[in-house]
């Protein structure tokens, strides 16, 4: 992520939030899969003021016709993805935060959610079940969410 | 995509994503604010066009949904916020019963309004208004609903001229120049979020996107004119937003055709190649104008044409994904909260920070220990310095046989934790120490250590409990609680009396310029910190016997014999006292409150002193303030404990007399005097342990009947029950762990009851009882006739069947059965907080001289089998018959939302109640007696109903007798079953009225209807004359 590199593989809160406006502005420059929306920065609010510094980058409404890509799809039939890069302070990394849910709104299952996953990773996460997809509360709600363990 | 010919407009119905969030966002406000009003909530949904070529947008309903519309500012380019109304009814059957075109109807009308005042003009967005039924099941953590965007109806089809791809339909120059322009619309933060707009073409290609309030100026000036919109889909229909947007088109701009734009998006820009323009034609509506017009409407969501709104699926979501780990909390803390839909609103975050601690982990430790969970505390610290042993198991009521050996403050945490995992619990083993023992030389550092080990326990909780069994051993905390002015609550029983207080505060310090240490000692106040008259501890009242009582006491007075089930009723009001305390302003400085006078806490009254009785059914309030002698909490005391410190302490504990110097007191006045009846009753434990119980609910009541009962010494018990364990229910039903979770009832308290007396034979039916008003489909029937005949069975072959469920329907064939087999029934039945215990009367006997079978029947006499008239039961009182009085109720009558303790108090009373009844000569037939009576019982008195208020302190006994038209216990209602059993049972069963009829309610509400209108009528013209 970002340019920045660093020897011991941790990042500090300000290199995070300036590598993550950069891949804001590369990522409009390129041309990804149509299914892609943009990435954004949003602030961390503390008591409805917005943060200056604090944020976190999110990609919301990714749309994933699990299994075959069909054109025609019923409403119910494809899950919607969030997914929030968040930096860790314990770990000094940047943190990926994700959740699903059926596009009616119900939220994803870890179960569901596996079979959305590429064979390979379903593979890892078999292998070191606590180690790779964990929930975690985010900490800017207060509501549990899926992390990928850093 | 070359539209051949006009053909009637279709278009895509928009695809909605209410998010989980959202949902329960929707519970905690409806379980935090809203409570039983269910009147509509405007939300906010989040509307977007197209973002990508192969799926159409969906509508969102996220968390920020719920947010009142005037303080959400939430909103941006694919978020464009737009106004919706939400209707979430109290209970399934409101939300079956929605009358949805209706109300489809009425928020259509409201689109009409506002295209016709030109709202829509300001507010574009207004034109896709929507709408959310839903019923959110909190207690089972669900939501069912649908959503409608409520359309407008033309009287005639709306033509579809052309429709074709923008990009196809402009010329090169005009999809440049209007890309141009859709960037700039859709880069503001102001016109990024309106869905509607004008796109004004000039001649030379230049294109425009205007407001829709531009509408006016920008027509018939030459220029290709396009109302434009956000279009949600993906395929070659133009979006459902199109038609309340032709409706205002043909309204405000009077004219029958338009051409249109759908505006889509493909990674933020616009799409051209994707967007639609088409051109449709339509006739004006008629009466549109009309004021009280009420449009026709479609636009539920799944709706289909031709179907019943009835049978439109709701959509469910299952909240319990959202957060596993806080909900069971919250579960077990639900009835706190239902409490504030009605009655009170619980101070949650104040109990759940109080610090308990509890001196002692007996029979009163136990069940305050559980009861403040249930509360709501979560802070425990249990002192004792005790054994589990096997005769405690029956009355101690969270030990079982594992626990044996083990020291009680070691065995009480893992037993508080399976019922609650939230509770914090600390046991530490300690021997409190005790006026009046010697010190000797060898324990005196001991000792002395334990003082100074309880001092610091005093200082850092906020309420101390004082459950220990000895009085003297009340004495050090006693002072410690007053010296640190904490809340401290005594608990003391003595056979069949109890006496449950709060101690009153510190003294506060005179003012008058020393120094604060100083004054701290010389210069104590009479009054408190608020300048009130200090409350007296249980040491003020009787400066009593400072010598050491366990050896001069009888054995009876040192095992500290106490009739069952008064412990229940003790550790119920000193908890309740607790809640009431806190929750009061003034807390520790409140003044005591004597029952009968009014107050103006929500709560109710805060006493001083409880003083009851079990034997007598008598219940006083009593204030008493500090005494000046006082051997605990008076001035002289303090000072010197606070001058001498733990000096003074290990001197008053060594020799007592000490204190009598130090307070002046004189003379010794007698020690607590409640009991006069002497220990030695004679109780007859073959009677109980042969008598056969039946006890119908293993709920809360359930679990502590059959627990108070095994304490009795019955050891024959039989359960039913048709539920299973939930999390919510281990806090409040005293025998259930975390581990019999989804296990029914029926069956897991079996293992409770013998792990706590082995002795016991028991026996769970998991069976529903059939009850009244809940109609029975022809498939169920068979069952429901089956459980009909086995409830039969089961109450003809127990001696008592004790009534312990929670609707007043389910209490109805029991009661027939029990009256009809002459049969012992005894009633448990809890309000909010107030509780009825009562025993049935006696079936009716027969009249003489008809011996031969068939025809006895009918010849049921109004008297007992002794001749005596018969008491009432449960229904007697009814002027209707008992129908379900379930499912139209809000979630917090559903649950019968009861303050903690409230249970435990009726259940000590009912056990009580029976052991009382099986003594007497009588049995089932024995009088009514009214407290104040004097009674020949061996056990005391023996009330036919005893009922008890918890925030008015009353303790009523009453006494009715059987009606003639009860609708269970009536000699009209017994011979029909004993004509036609069961048959009866199950047209009852189907239609209750029927009961009315039989017994002659219904002439009876007949003419108190007719008389009650002529009383208003009368009241009419009084009020009128008055003018």
């Amino acid at each position: 992520m970002g340019g920045s590199s660093v020897r011991d593989g941790t990042l500090s809160l300000g290199d995070f939030v300036a590598s993550a406006k950069a891949l804001i502005e590369k990522w409009k420059g390129i041309d990804v899969d149509d299914s892609l929306p943009d990435w954004q920065w949003k602030s961390f609010c503390k008591m409805g003021v917005p943060s200056e510094e604090e944020g976190y980058l999110a990609l919301e409404g990714v749309y994933n016709n699990h299994g075959e890509r069909q054109v025609q799809s019923s409403s119910d039939s494809f899950h919607v993805y969030d997914y929030h890069v968040v930096y860790s302070f314990s770990y000094k990394v940047p943190v990926l935060y994700f959740q699903g849910h059926q596009a009616g709104g119900q939220l994803l299952t870890i179960d569901e959610i596996k079979e959305d996953l590429p064979s390979h990773s379903l593979k890892l996460l078999g292998e070191s079940k606590w180690t790779f997809i964990t929930r975690e509360e985010h900490p800017h709600f207060s509501r549990p969410w899926f992390i990928l363990h850093p | 995509m070359e539209a051949a010919a006009a053909r009637p407009l279709q278009v895509a119905a928009i695809g909605v994503c209410a998010e989980t969030g959202f949902w329960d966002s929707l519970r905690r406000l409806k379980l935090d604010v809203l409570g039983t009003d269910d009147s509509p909530i405007p939300i906010t949904g989040y509307y977007t066009p197209r973002q990508y070529e192969k799926i159409a947008s969906l509508f969102r309903i996220c968390p920020e949904s719920i947010l009142p519309p005037s303080a959400n500012s939430f909103g941006d380019r694919n978020n464009c916020p737009v106004p919706g109304t939400l209707l979430n009814t109290n209970n399934m059957r409101g939300f079956q019963n929605l009358d949805r075109a209706l109300i489809l109807r009425a928020e259509a009308k409201k689109i009409l309004h506002d295209i016709s005042s030109g709202n829509v003009e300001e507010n574009p967005s207004l034109l896709l208004r929507f709408l959310v039924i839903s019923f959110a099941d909190l207690k089972n953590w669900k939501v069912y609903y649908n959503v409608a965007f409520p359309s407008l109806v033309f009287d005639s089809k709306i033509t579809l001229l052309s429709l074709k791809f923008a990009s196809s339909a402009l010329s090169q120059e005009e999809v440049t120049s209007l890309s141009k322009a859709f960037i700039e619309w859709r880069k503001s933060s102001e016109t990024t979020v309106v869905p509607f707009f004008l796109i004004n073409i000039t001649q030379d290609s230049t294109a425009t996107v205007r407001h829709l309030k531009d509408w006016k100026a920008c027509q018939g000036n030459g220029q290709k004119l396009l109302f434009g919109f956000y279009d949600h889909g993906n395929r070659g229909f133009p979006g459902w937003a199109l038609r309340n947007y032709i409706a205002f088109v043909s309204l405000r701009c009077k004219i029958e055709k338009v051409q249109f734009f759908c505006y889509r998006e493909k990674r933020g820009h616009p799409d051209l190649q994707q967007s639609l323009i088409g051109e449709a034609s339509f006739l004006a509506p008629h009466g549109w104008d009309a004021p009280d017009y009420v449009p026709e409407a479609i636009g539920w969501e799944g709706e289909t044409i031709g179907k019943e709104y009835k049978e439109m699926k709701p959509k469910e979501i299952d909240l319990s994904s959202i957060n596993p780990a806080s909900q069971d909390e919250e579960k077990q803390l639900m009835h706190l909260k239902l409490m504030g839909w009605r009655h009170f609103a619980v101070n949650l975050d104040k109990l759940s920070s109080a610090r308990c601690l509890l001196l002692g982990a007996g029979t009163l430790g136990c069940e305050v220990a559980r009861l403040l969970m249930t509360w709501g505390v979560r802070k425990l610290t249990v002192v004792d310095n005790g054994c589990v042993s096997m005769s405690d198991l029956v009355k101690q009521s969270l030990y079982t046989d594992k626990d044996c050996g083990v020291p009680r403050v070691t065995a009480i945490v893992p037993h508080l934790k399976e019922r609650c995992s939230a509770v914090e619990v600390e046991g530490i083993q300690m021997e409190i120490p005790i006026l009046g023992h010697n010190i000797s030389a060898s324990n005196a550092a001991s000792v002395l250590d334990d003082c100074k080990r309880l001092q610091t326990l005093v200082d850092s909780n906020d309420v101390v409990f004082l459950l220990n069994e000895t009085r003297e051993s009340m004495w050090l905390p006693t002072l410690l609680c007053a010296d640190k002015n904490k809340i401290a609550i005594a608990a003391l029983l003595k056979y069949d009396s109890y006496l449950v207080m709060r101690h009153g505060a510190g003294p506060g310090i005179k003012g008058g310029g020393m120094d604060e240490v100083i004054a701290q000692i010389e210069n104590l106040s009479t009054e408190d910190a608020l300048g009130r008259q200090r409350l007296g501890c249980c040491f003020c009242s009787d400066i009593a016997s400072l010598v050491n009582s366990e050896y001069t006491g009888t054995l009876d007075q040192h095992s500290t014999v106490i009739s069952p089930g008064l412990t229940s009723v003790a550790s119920g009001k000193a908890v309740e006292l607790f809640a009431r305390m806190l929750h009061h302003p003034d807390e520790i400085h409140a003044p005591g409150d004597i029952a009968g006078t009014d107050t103006e806490h929500q709560l109710g009254l805060l006493p001083h002193q409880m003083q009851g009785s079990l034997s007598k059914c008598v219940l006083s309030t009593v204030l008493c303030n500090s005494s000046s002698n006082c051997i605990a909490c008076s001035n002289a005391v303090l000072s010197e404990y606070r001058r001498r410190g733990f000096y003074f302490v290990m001197q008053a504990i060594n020799c007592p007399t000490h204190l009598k110097e130090l307070t002046n007191i004189s003379d010794l006045k007698k020690p607590f005097a409640c009991s006069k009846i002497s220990a030695s009753i004679p109780v007859n434990l073959e009677k109980l342990s042969s008598a056969r119980c039946l006890l119908l609910g293993a709920g809360t009541l359930g679990c502590d009947v059959a627990r108070i009962l095994m304490d009795c010494g019955v050891r024959k018990i039989t359960i039913v029950d048709s539920g299973r364990v939930v999390v919510s229910n281990l806090a409040r039903q005293s025998l259930y762990t975390s581990d019999d979770r989804d296990s029914p009832k029926a069956s897991a308290i079996l293992g409770h009851l013998k792990e706590r007396c082995p002795s016991v034979i028991a026996e769970g039916i998991k069976m529903e009882i059939p009850m009244p008003g809940h109609p029975v489909s022809p498939n169920e029937a068979a069952s429901v006739l089956e459980e009909c005949k086995r409830l039969q069975e089961l109450v003809a072959s127990h001696d008592a069947i004790f009534l312990l469920t929670d609707t007043r329907e389910s209490r109805w064939l029991p009661t027939l059965l029990c009256a009809n087999e002459n049969k012992i029934a005894i009633t448990a039945a809890l309000g909010y907080d107030s509780y009825l215990v009562m025993r049935h009367g006696a079936g009716p006997g027969t009249s003489r001289g008809n011996p031969d079978g068939d025809a006895a029947a009918d010849k049921l006499s109004a008297e007992d089998a002794l001749g005596r008239q018969r008491l009432g039961c449960y229904f007697c009182n009814d002027v209707v018959a008992p129908v379900d009085s379930v499912s139209n109720r809000t979630l917090d009558q559903q649950c019968t939302v009861t303050r903690p303790g409230l249970a435990s108090i009726a259940s000590g009373r009912a056990a009580d109640l029976f052991t009382r009844l099986l003594h007497h000569p009588d049995g089932i037939h024995a009088q009514g007696e009214i407290a104040g009576t004097n009674s020949e019982g061996p056990l005391g008195l023996l009330p036919h109903q005893i009922r008890g208020s918890l925030s008015q302190y009353n303790l009523l006994t009453l006494l009715g007798y059987s009606s003639s038209n009860c609708t269970a216990c009536s000699n009209a209602v017994l011979s029909e079953y004993q004509r036609r059993g069961m048959d009866f049972v199950m047209q009852v069963i189907n239609e209750p009225t029927y009961l009315e009829d039989l017994t002659g309610i219904t002439d009876l509400m007949k003419s108190a209807a007719y008389s009650q209108v002529e009383w208003i009528d009368e009241a009419d013209d009084d009020e009128i004359d008055m003018l």
